[in-house]
């Protein structure tokens, strides 16, 4: 080898090294720790593919179909809510547009653990939903005590920490549109509705492709926020597949079994991935 | 219709920034109300365990200072070597850093536990920093930036006598400014807001940052101190403040750069 290809290498060296010590090998090792029953680390028994026989009955398909209920308000509330206000936005001076988007971009950064304190009274029996609802003559409703409503309230909670940045991407890839387009289609008499589906949509498709993917990806790692509002209940309706995993890994003490849940939500996430990218037909 | 449109956006932008002025305002009254609030006072910050609070403030910074030093240098190492170098088995292995993009990674926590707790790391500084290290994203925005950057400044320098190290040092690191600051940004932010692998990986109490200091609070697992004159959710807001006032100081100052940070993902995928 030369020594120009040496120093290639070398320059890519640690983040390799790091690649594959926590990237690679945790997926090794979650396939190999899925088949062994373990003991605190000590002692590792093979037990084949029992753990995965168990998954039905642990309550992992149903942490598949909350993480599935995330993926869909997240699909709504992140990028369809965001894309109608970028389009709205397209339209108004760019002064105001900069200002709108620096401020929805705040609550993105502020997104997480520090407001947790404070949704917790805005979504309690007392806190501004309800009064508000209660105005209307409605309610009030106990978001987060609520099965059928846990998760589509969490995810609520974290819409504004998406919408931000989405609108950001969506703003860029509409500010990319040749104006003369869209003055042609509106000197050919098309409404605001035609020019939004013909002309805006078809032609952000790279920004949503990418958009599709990274809240796929995102929706397969909520786990914050139902462990601190709900620790996924009631009853299960808001643990998602990451929270289910930590509480079988880590209040269970169940390695092996966490291990197969990793295992299986990898797959199916990175074959989900894959073909979205492939088809790039989103 | 329009007007309706426009006051709609600007009503969610408010509840957007709702959560974070009521934290605010929370911390700085003395009854828990969160609504105007009837007078300020500075009972919570009065009654704040400052002790504890400078140990995770200083914890958090051992822990965030070095990811995100670290971060830089990786990134921009093997962004420079992808970019400018031959060598063996390069498109398959930065095929390899791609693939891990699209790995959902904080599902990985439980096997990076085992491997991180089998190096003897578990509950250490070294153990919290070493998995962020890396974002692989990072490594592609800095090849995509090196990419398009000339070869002839690199050669001149050479001729000039500098070994590769030198040019990569000297010359090109310099002129990476607007990449430094976005990985930076990004490395910043990760490490921050690592709640669930620092959350792992901290057993003794003096080891918990900022994010898990205030979870525990949160969560009401943090022996409280005395209150005083203080309310639980008055600290929790007073505690929430300082976790978001990094983050936002930072957004402040450097708002072009997470603009162009998150154009430059779509952009090159």
């Amino acid at each position: 080898m030369t020594k120009k290809k040496v120093q290639g290498l070398l320059f890519i060296g640690p983040a390799l090294l790091l690649l594959l010590l926590f990237y690679v090998l945790p997926v090794l090792v979650t396939i190999v720790l899925s088949f062994f029953e373990t003991s605190h680390y000590i002692s590792y028994t093979w037990v084949g593919l029992e753990h995965y026989h168990k998954l039905i009955g642990s309550g992992f398909l149903d942490a598949l179909w909350v993480s599935s209920k995330f993926l869909i308000a997240m699909y709504i509330y992140n990028m369809l809510i965001s894309y109608l206000i970028a389009v709205a936005l397209h339209f108004v001076s760019p002064k105001i547009s900069v200002l709108m988007r620096t401020v929805y971009y705040v609550p993105v950064v502020l997104s997480g653990v520090a407001t947790v304190s404070v949704w917790r009274w805005i979504l309690s029996s007392s806190g501004i939903i309800n009064v508000a609802l209660g105005k209307a003559g409605l309610g009030p409703y106990l978001w987060l005590g609520n099965p059928s409503l846990s998760a589509w309230a969490v995810a609520f909670v974290m819409m504004m920490g998406y919408v931000g940045g989405n609108l950001l991407l969506w703003s860029a890839a509409l500010g990319q549109i040749p104006q003369d387009i869209i003055d042609a289609a509106r000197v050919d008499g098309a409404g605001t509705f035609r020019l939004i589906w013909n002309i805006l949509t078809p032609l952000t498709q790279p920004t949503r492709m990418y958009l599709v993917i990274i809240t796929f990806l995102g929706a397969m790692q909520v786990w914050e926020h139902p462990w601190l509002f709900t620790s996924g209940g009631p009853s299960g309706s808001s643990t998602t597949v990451a929270l289910k995993i930590f509480n079988t890994a880590f209040t269970q003490g169940k390695i092996g079994l966490a291990s197969s849940m990793t295992t299986v939500t990898l797959l199916v996430s990175m074959a989900l991935a894959t073909y979205l990218i492939r088809k790039g037909l989103v | 219709m329009k007007k309706i449109v426009f006051v709609l956006i600007v009503l969610l932008a408010v509840w957007g920034i709702l959560p974070g002025l009521l934290t605010v305002e929370t911390s700085f009254t003395s009854a828990y109300v969160f609504g105007i609030p009837k007078k300020v006072s500075l009972n919570n910050w009065q009654w704040l365990d400052w002790e504890r609070i400078f140990m995770w403030a200083k914890n958090s910074t051992i822990v965030v200072v070095p990811s995100v030093a670290l971060s830089v240098v990786v990134s921009c190492m093997a962004g420079y070597g992808f970019a400018k170098y031959e060598f063996p088995a390069r498109d398959i292995l930065f095929t390899l850093f791609v693939i891990a993009m699209v790995v959902p990674t904080l599902i990985l926590f439980v096997p990076r536990f085992v491997i991180v707790a089998k190096m003897g790391l578990y509950n250490s500084y070294v153990g919290m920093i070493l998995p962020v290290i890396l974002n692989p994203a990072g490594v592609f925005f800095a090849r995509q930036y090196y990419k398009g950057l000339g070869q002839d400044v690199m050669d001149a320098a050479r001729m000039d006598g500098c070994n590769e190290w030198q040019v990569f040092r000297h010359i090109i690191l310099p002129m990476s400014k607007p990449l430094i600051t976005i990985v930076a940004i990004f490395a910043f932010s990760l490490a921050w807001g690592d709640l669930l692998w620092q959350f792992l990986m901290a057993r003794d109490r003096n080891l918990q940052t900022m994010i898990v200091g205030l979870t525990t609070i949160l969560q009401g697992n943090a022996d409280l101190m005395d209150l005083g004159n203080a309310t639980l959710q008055g600290i929790e807001a007073a505690i929430s403040t300082l976790v978001a006032l990094p983050p936002m100081i930072l957004f402040v100052a450097f708002s072009k750069y997470f603009v162009t940070g998150l154009k430059i993902q779509v952009g090159e995928l």
